[in-house]
């Protein structure tokens, strides 16, 4: 199975810019070979299983961790040469939160704002009263969800071009997680941020994402528009005349599975051609075609890497 | 961008502050003890019983203001490690250096405050004690600056290797315990250029390794 791209971008509007990515930890890569454009003002939701290489990802994004092969260009600039140019590009709301604990609301804005030349005062005035932030409690008497949309404030006051979210919702409750949503779309509707993002609601990553790109084993399996994963990407059952399990070498299946005398194919890429070819592929009379949910796509995409590798 | 720093680091320092009078009211406690102690036993005690306690708490406070220049150095980069808010730093568009800098000279004024009260105590003390007539000597002066020196350095050094306020302390501490007693065993005396020469050379290699580790750990840690 080969990675897939289909989206539009091109390299001279592309804010983020990775070839051949890779960083390893040991003996073992963490990413590999990721290559991936993303246009200004779009948002890219990375799906992956627990170690896939999300985080690892998003942190060479952010210059937190020096790539070990291939490079990276954050809003035209190299994180790992040019990291102070690219945080103050750059608002990243990691996975856990380490403010200080001893500072109030008021003075972590204050401490963060020193460090951004375009900090806005308007825009964090408006968010932390939109998000009901007491700019004079201290961050250790907030709740996990408080902390999660202060970083969100520190993180949008100075304008970003860019914002990176590694899982900052994991373990919010549902108000919180929605409120913290809503604030993500409407900066992006508000300034045409760019957006990563990574997150294993897939609810959360269908509601916020243009692009969806499947991470697994540190490898990019997919990089495509939400839209067009989710209307191309379908899922044909044909049942076997036989007991005989038929191998269907074609490019664009994703998955294949055998359930019962069900033989089960992913493709990639539906058209009446491919469903004619799985058809006489598995000798079947009878076929039907599934459309399929974010959820199902995510875990053929992860079959199908299993069963190739 | 340096002054909202050293505010972070000083304000970080606040509860290390109350800890630090706390242990410099400990000798004088003793003093109230013993004072206390006099007067309901009723023993016989010299004229000027009070007035050596205290000369004595004096001169064990600069004692412990040393150990607490460990605690200080220990602190400035340790306590960020250990609780992971330096993870929040490495998130903004800080130089590391200029972080390292902040750090260290809110580390070294404070620490400098404490030798320079406890010493000015204990000067106090000692103009009142006339009869006494206590006799320090360069050579004592040099084995407590060398000793801050090393708690200095150690201690910075492993706040940054190792992240614990509490092993960097106790390095910092045994650095300065261990240094003076290897000079003895080699034979090498305050009054030896060698003296000053390895506490000097120790400090600031401890000193700058413990940068090092620090800016690097701040651009790209795993």
């Amino acid at each position: 199975m080969t990675s897939q791209k289909n989206h539009t971008s091109t390299i001279s509007d592309a804010v983020i810019d990775m070839r051949g990515l890779g960083r390893v930890f040991g003996r073992q890569w963490a990413v590999r070979d990721v290559d991936l454009e993303i246009p200004k003002g779009r948002s890219l939701g990375l799906l992956g299983l627990n170690g896939a290489g999300k985080t690892t990802t998003i942190k060479m994004l952010m210059g937190l961790l020096r790539p070990t092969a291939g490079s990276v260009s954050v809003a035209g600039f190299d994180p790992a040469v040019d990291s102070l140019e690219v945080k103050r590009r750059v608002g990243y709301v990691p996975e856990q939160q380490f403010i200080y604990k001893w500072m109030r609301v008021r003075e972590a804005v204050v401490y963060c704002k020193a460090f951004y030349p375009t900090w806005d005062d308007a825009t964090c005035d408006r968010w932390l009263k939109t998000l009901e932030l007491d700019p004079h409690k201290k961050v250790k008497h907030l709740s996990k969800g408080m902390v999660v949309k202060l970083a969100f404030v520190l993180a949008v006051s100075h304008q970003p071009e860019v914002l990176l979210l590694d899982e900052p919702m994991a373990g919010l409750d549902p108000i919180a997680r929605e409120e913290f949503l809503d604030g993500v779309v409407q900066t992006i509707c508000d300034r045409g941020v760019t957006v990563v993002f990574s997150s294993h609601t897939l609810g959360d990553v269908q509601r916020l994402a243009d692009e969806i790109g499947i991470i697994h084993d540190g490898r990019l399996l997919v990089h495509r528009d939400v839209d067009d994963l989710l209307t191309q990407t379908k899922r044909i059952h044909a049942v076997l005349p036989n007991g005989d399990v038929p191998t269907i070498e074609m490019e664009d299946v994703v998955c294949q599975r055998v359930r019962e005398r069900e033989l089960l194919v992913t493709v990639s890429s539906y058209g009446e051609d491919v469903l004619g070819q799985v058809r006489s592929a598995a000798g079947a009379d009878h076929v039907e075609v599934e459309d399929l949910v974010l959820e199902e796509v995510f875990k053929d995409y992860v079959r199908g890497w299993r069963m190739a590798s | 961008m340096m002054r909202t720093l050293v505010w972070r680091d000083f304000r970080r320092f606040v509860p290390t502050y109350i800890a630090v009078g706390i242990m410099f009211m400990i000798p004088y406690l003793f003093v109230a003890v013993d004072g206390a102690y006099i007067a309901m036993s009723g023993r016989h005690h010299s004229a000027n019983w009070l007035r050596d306690d205290l000369l004595v708490a004096s001169y064990f406070n600069v004692i412990i203001a040393i150990a607490i220049c460990a605690i200080f150095s220990a602190t400035s980069i340790g306590g960020d490690v250990g609780d992971k808010t330096l993870g929040f730093c490495r998130i903004l568009p800080v130089d590391p250096l200029i972080d390292a800098a902040s750090r260290f000279l809110v580390m070294l004024s404070s620490s400098f405050l404490a030798i320079g009260i406890s010493v000015l105590v204990f000067m106090v003390f000692r103009s009142i004690d006339h009869e006494r007539q206590i006799h320090q000597d360069d050579e004592q002066r040099l084995v407590l600056m060398g000793s801050a020196a090393v708690c200095i350095g150690v201690g910075w050094l492993f706040s940054s290797l190792v992240g614990s306020v509490g092993i960097a302390t106790v390095a910092g501490i045994a650095g300065a315990i261990l240094v003076p007693f290897a000079l003895e065993l080699f034979d090498v005396s305050p009054s030896n250029w060698l003296y000053v020469f390895t506490y000097s050379v120790i400090s600031i290699a401890c000193i700058v390794a413990g940068t090092a580790i620090h800016v690097r750990r701040f651009q790209n840690s795993s």
